[in-house]
């Protein structure tokens, strides 16, 4: 494990910008895949016949397969059917269905698990069913469920790194570069590896804050 | 495309690409989960030195993303040969999560039965194999077979390094005959086949652990 | 070395600290062979806790237990607890376990007796208390008066010199109560050395040859059962006779 801290602090500059972009990313896979899943997650709820069907395979399809293979085949095979997209679009695209599919679960979970004599009480209140669902269980549903929604963050953090396949350029793409360049193996793979877990500690660090107020309510 | 093209690209990936995605799975799922209850069960224990040292690595492995993991196995580590690499990579960053399955399911049985063993003239080891572990590993069998899900879709990204097993093969499918967007998606359909079964028996435990919880007096 | 006197269990001077909390205060107690001692107080006095020192599953301390005259060490202990039974208040049969495995497991595992030896001798016990149409039955298809009854053959079938008892009536709904007290009086006739923590004390004067009132982590007194009842004890035992006997 031959890691040279002198040259860890002479390619720390590319490290960071790769980082940097990995931040970027990550930030846009978070947010999007995040307000996806709660959407879809939250449709789910509504049990619309036709829809619910749809949503149902989406979610399977996502969580089942592997999101390498999501990426290639949008990456790939997009341009075949006339689309075509920037690398970091179509590997992004990958990421938000990929982990809008987890996050629509968690939601799902969370707000069927809010028990039946909530529902009832604001039905018999006069409350629509898109209207309960939004005031009151969507509310509710997202105290228990915001460390799990955190946690996502570092996954999505993780499914960065895949973008490297697809050409690029993060963190990931930033230390096969260096090994491929200077062989470096050992500075430029450690070297990444200590920005995610730093980054991963912060991550979890807040997680557990919030698992530990959620304990408190 | 024409039936042929169609029939090749098939063998392709179901005779030569997905056997090894077998031999690759079948192999890390032995050694994974072997790992996995190991740690998990030491993770129970009382000590705080080897409590701090797990944790810092457990928080080391899973705070790596895979593919970086892979990289680093593959040169940083005396591990020679694609297949080797894989293994050993699925292998550790898997056993972690697998660890604090089997955790929470030890402190979930909770102490009595430990003790009631123990009462019996049992020692630790043979507590935790007789007792303790047939119930946890029951109990925790949904959350088990999801990580085998997941580590069957990190054979995938080991496509990465060079392993030929399916994906890689559709690469290389695709580098022959074209067609992307049609291989990647049969490629993901295999995929969804395999993990939907693992998932589906899953969620078989989860039913009937539900019910025998009920039927508790 | 020395067991003259026949002590099956003595402990002495046994202290327990829960971090600063005082659990268990100096106590001393002797156990012969054949007696049947019941040790009765109020809720959260220790009495259980002191129980489970006797066969180490609660660390102590200071003080000494002594097994059959044995000074009881971390070495031989897991040797001793294969002669000294113990019966749980929620039973803690292993639910994975089919009845009479539960009953088998450890004579073959730990005694390393012969499966059909220990499956013979698990049979008769079963049949001794008329449960033998549920021995391949899983705990949670019994109910509770079945299982603490088959939890006393598992401990019964290590051929064990003492049993310990932990309030093993206490999560029983009443009429299943009286079925496995009958078990314990039965043993208790036929001369097993019992120790009972128990609110049962009908079932104590019944068999008991002592009671021992315990309260705030202290033996306050041993007395006959006759002298119990009698009230010839202390103050504080007269107090507790009468709470409970006023309920």
């Amino acid at each position: 494990m031959d890691f040279n801290p002198k040259l860890f602090f002479r390619f720390f500059p590319q490290l960071l910008e790769g980082y940097f972009f990995t931040l970027q990313y990550a930030f846009i896979g978070i947010v999007f895949s995040i307000l996806l899943g709660i959407l879809i997650g939250m449709v789910m709820c509504l049990k619309i016949p036709v829809v619910n069907t749809i949503l149902r395979w989406y979610i399977d399809i996502f969580r089942e397969t592997p999101l390498i293979v999501q990426m290639y085949l949008l990456y790939y095979g997009l341009p075949y059917v006339g689309v075509l997209l920037p690398p970091a679009v179509a590997g992004m695209l990958a990421i938000i269905f990929n982990e809008s599919a987890f996050t629509a679960e968690i939601v799902r979970g969370g707000i069927e698990s809010i028990g039946l004599g909530q529902k009832k009480a604001a039905r018999s209140l006069g409350f629509s069913r898109i209207q309960i669902l939004l005031t009151i269980l969507f509310p509710q549903a997202m105290k228990s469920i915001y460390p799990s929604l955190a946690g996502q963050g570092s996954f999505i953090l993780k499914d960065t790194s895949l973008l490297t396949l697809v050409t690029i350029t993060e963190l990931t793409s930033v230390s096969r570069y260096l090994n491929s360049r200077y062989l470096i193996p050992g500075t430029a793979f450690i070297g990444s590896a200590i920005f995610y877990v730093v980054t991963f500690w912060a991550i979890q660090g807040v997680v557990s804050i919030l698992q530990k107020r959620q304990k408190w309510n | 495309m024409e039936l042929s093209k169609q029939i090749i690209i098939w063998r392709l990936l179901l005779l030569d690409g997905l056997p090894q995605t077998f031999r690759l799975a079948l192999i890390s799922i032995g050694s994974a989960f072997s790992l996995g209850i190991l740690l998990g069960v030491v993770r129970s224990k009382k000590w705080p030195v080897v409590q701090q040292v797990l944790s810092v690595y457990l928080g080391i492995v899973r705070g790596i993303p895979f593919l970086l993991l892979l990289l680093l196995v593959y040169f940083n580590t005396p591990v020679k040969g694609v297949f080797k690499v894989s293994v050993v990579t699925l292998t550790i960053y898997n056993s972690a999560y697998i660890a604090e399955i089997i955790r929470g399911g030890i402190i979930g049985l909770g102490e009595n039965q430990f003790k009631a063993g123990k009462s019996l003239g049992m020692n630790s080891l043979e507590v935790i194999w007789y007792v303790v572990l047939p119930q946890v590993l029951n109990y925790t069998m949904p959350a088990l077979l999801g990580q085998m899900v997941i580590l069957v879709k990190g054979t995938a990204t080991c496509s990465a390094i060079g392993y030929t097993e399916i994906t890689r093969s559709g690469t290389i499918a695709m580098e022959a005959y074209g067609s992307p967007h049609i291989i990647y998606l049969e490629i993901m359909l295999v995929y969804f086949v395999m993990c939907h079964i693992l998932t589906t028996i899953g969620k078989h435990f989860e039913a009937k652990g539900k019910l025998k919880m009920l039927g508790k007096r | 070395m020395n067991n003259s006197d026949n002590s099956v269990i003595r402990i002495e001077n046994l202290s327990k600290y829960y971090g600063s909390f005082h659990a268990i205060k100096d106590v001393s107690l002797d156990v012969h062979k054949g007696e049947t001692h019941v040790i009765c107080g109020p809720s959260g006095s220790g009495k259980s806790t002191m129980l489970f020192c006797i066969n180490g599953i609660e660390k102590y301390q200071s003080g000494h237990v002594y097994f059959n005259g044995d000074l009881m060490t971390p070495k031989n202990i897991r040797h001793m607890r294969t002669k000294i039974g113990m019966v749980f208040q929620h039973f803690e049969l292993f639910p994975h376990l089919t009845a009479l495995q539960n009953v088998t497991i450890a004579p073959i595992k730990i005694q390393k007796r012969d499966r059909e030896e220990a499956e013979d001798n698990a049979r008769s016990l079963f049949k001794k208390v008329g449960l033998e149409n549920r021995m391949d039955h899983f705990p949670y298809q019994l109910s509770g008066g079945q299982k603490q009854r088959i939890a006393i053959l598992r401990a019964l079938a290590m051929d064990p010199d003492i049993v310990l008892f932990d309030e093993p009536t206490s999560a029983l709904d009443p009429e299943m109560v009286k079925d496995v007290l009958y078990v314990m009086k039965d043993l208790s006739t036929s001369g097993m050395t019992m120790i009972v923590v128990t609110h049962e004390l009908g079932f104590a004067k019944e068999v008991a040859s002592h009671i021992t009132f315990f309260e705030d982590g202290q033996i306050v007194e041993t007395k006959s059962p006759d002298e119990f009842f009698r009230g010839n004890g202390s103050e504080r035992t007269k107090i507790f006779l009468n709470n409970i006997i006023n309920v």
